[in-house]
């Protein structure tokens, strides 16, 4: 990637705050050839973390209002359906996000929130056939959250700037009137 | 049968020093004389003539290396450590020579996600890194990213030299690198069994046995192979010094060379470069004979596309939309 992908708010950076290095965390192998795999979490936006800095548990105003002061930044777009901070964070403890039925859920496991509207997607991840996978073909790979290609607020791709083309070969410069 | 690749005038008529050639010919009447000692004369005499034309032979061992099916481990150590030694004397970089052998019952496929390529071409400058790919204006890459219209299957409509920022509305983008077809035309076309199948499905050249006729090229429908014009210039910070005989050490002038899945990881079970490069997570890699590996996963449950599919080539890369 020419720019890393912008991870706003210290999301996934739970597990940092708590333990020195980048955190990781096992998942059950997603097919009985796959040997173990390691989901890599975003290091990044610690300094944000946790949230209960700034924010009081249950204290915050979940109207949906443009901010100006503190989050101006974030950008939010994701999905067509509307919805705010609080369709994914927790106002009931901001160092948590929730899922639709209320269930709180730690920064780590992102992935499980992302899940509950992206199914065909989350279960192309698990299999494997969704995402970036490094490491071993045959052994140890390690498999990246959701949140560690996609910002989680403006989850698509924004356009890149593509590395070198090719050289055109002499004959076709040539042709073109080119160099020889 | 060398690799080594002179001007033609030079090539046509093997110029023996006067000295040695009237004594080779007095012992052959004699019939004393070996077909080692011959071709021993003969490369000693081509090494004087083609020391001229610039070219790469420096050694009698160098002129009758044997094909590399027929080399023993103890030939492939002295190979081995002579072109490493060549790489150290011409730019002083420190590189390892191996020779990892295909793994048992895997046949290596390749999937590449086209819903989700963006044409970044991350993956054509790490596998430049990583197989040494020359620098020069005859610049190469195994991999060409092909911009083509919504819409449109026809190559010709494609356009591998676009610029600016990507992707572009209207367009997908199509990487196109060796498929290492099970049925391959290339291999077909070598007239000297200098580019072969491995047992895991791999092409490989091996460049010291290529006479850069460049049949192969002509014959590959996916125009993946790629011909040194001129010698390797790689500047000695970009040379990976992790090399494999058959893939990505540093190739002489005048032969053929090719995207071989990175055997010098892949092969030993590391992901190849262009994958873990790819910034969408478009490409997959694995086993294709692994009923449970991501591979057959997709080919069982995406919308797979083999490209140029009535060639009748049978690619192990596939191309699938998620």
């Amino acid at each position: 990637m020419a720019k890393p992908v912008p991870l706003a708010l210290g999301l996934c950076a739970a597990l940092v705050a708590a333990c020195s290095g980048p955190p990781e965390r096992k998942l059950a192998p997603a097919s009985a050839s796959a040997h173990s795999i390691t989901i890599e979490l975003s290091a990044e936006h610690w300094a944000q973390f946790p949230c209960t800095q700034c924010h009081e548990k249950g204290a915050a105003n979940t109207t949906e209002r443009p901010l100006t002061e503190f989050h101006t930044n974030t950008g939010l777009r994701h999905g067509s359906v509307g919805g705010w901070c609080y369709r994914c964070h927790s106002n009931q403890d901001p160092d948590k996000l929730h899922l639709t039925d209320g269930t709180l859920l730690p920064f780590e496991k992102s992935y499980e929130l992302c899940s509950g509207c992206h199914g065909d997607r989350a279960i192309d991840w698990r299999a494997g056939t969704h995402g970036l996978n490094v490491g071993y073909w045959n052994g140890p790979q390690t498999r990246r959250t959701c949140t560690l290609c996609h910002n989680p607020h403006r989850p698509a791709f924004a356009p890149m700037e593509p590395e070198k083309a090719p050289n055109p070969p002499r004959t076709m410069a040539a042709k073109e009137g080119g160099r020889r | 049968m060398n690799g080594c690749h002179t001007e033609p005038e030079a090539a046509g008529a093997l110029p023996l020093p006067d000295a040695r050639a009237g004594q080779l010919v007095e012992l052959r009447r004699k019939g004393e004389t070996s077909r080692r000692d011959l071709l021993a004369g003969a490369a000693a005499a081509a090494a004087t003539a083609t020391a001229a034309a610039g070219c790469d032979i420096t050694s009698v061992d160098q002129f009758l290396q044997k094909h590399y099916s027929e080399l023993t481990d103890e030939d492939k150590k002295q190979i081995f450590a002579r072109l490493e030694a060549q790489v150290k004397e011409r730019s002083g970089v420190t590189v390892k020579i191996s020779d990892p052998q295909p793994i048992e019952g895997v046949t290596f496929g390749y999937a590449l996600n086209l819903s989700i390529c963006n044409g970044n071409r991350r993956c054509v400058e790490a596998c430049a890194r990583e197989n040494n790919l020359p620098n020069h204006p005859e610049e190469m890459r195994y991999i060409r990213v092909l911009e083509v219209p919504n819409g449109a299957f026809e190559l010709e409509k494609s356009d591998p030299y676009f610029e600016g920022e990507v992707p572009k509305s209207g367009k997908y983008y199509l990487p196109v690198q060796c498929h290492q077809c099970a049925n391959p035309p290339c291999v077909r076309q070598c007239p000297c069994e200098a580019t072969w199948k491995e047992p895991d499905g791999l092409i490989v050249v091996d460049y010291d046995w290529c006479i850069g006729c460049r049949y192969c090229q002509a014959a590959c429908p996916y125009h993946a192979r790629r011909f040194n014009y001129g010698a390797p210039t790689i500047e000695p910070d970009r040379i990976n010094p992790n090399q494999a005989y058959l893939s990505n050490r540093i190739r002489p002038v005048g032969v053929i060379e090719k995207c071989t899945f990175c055997l010098q990881r892949t092969r030993v079970g590391r992901f190849p470069a262009c994958l873990e490069a790819c910034p969408t997570g478009a490409r997959k890699f694995g086993d294709l004979n692994d009923p449970n590996g991501e591979l057959r996963k997709i080919l069982a449950t995406k919308r797979v596309y083999v490209l140029k599919e009535d060639l009748g080539t049978i690619p192990h890369f596939f191309y699938f939309f998620a």
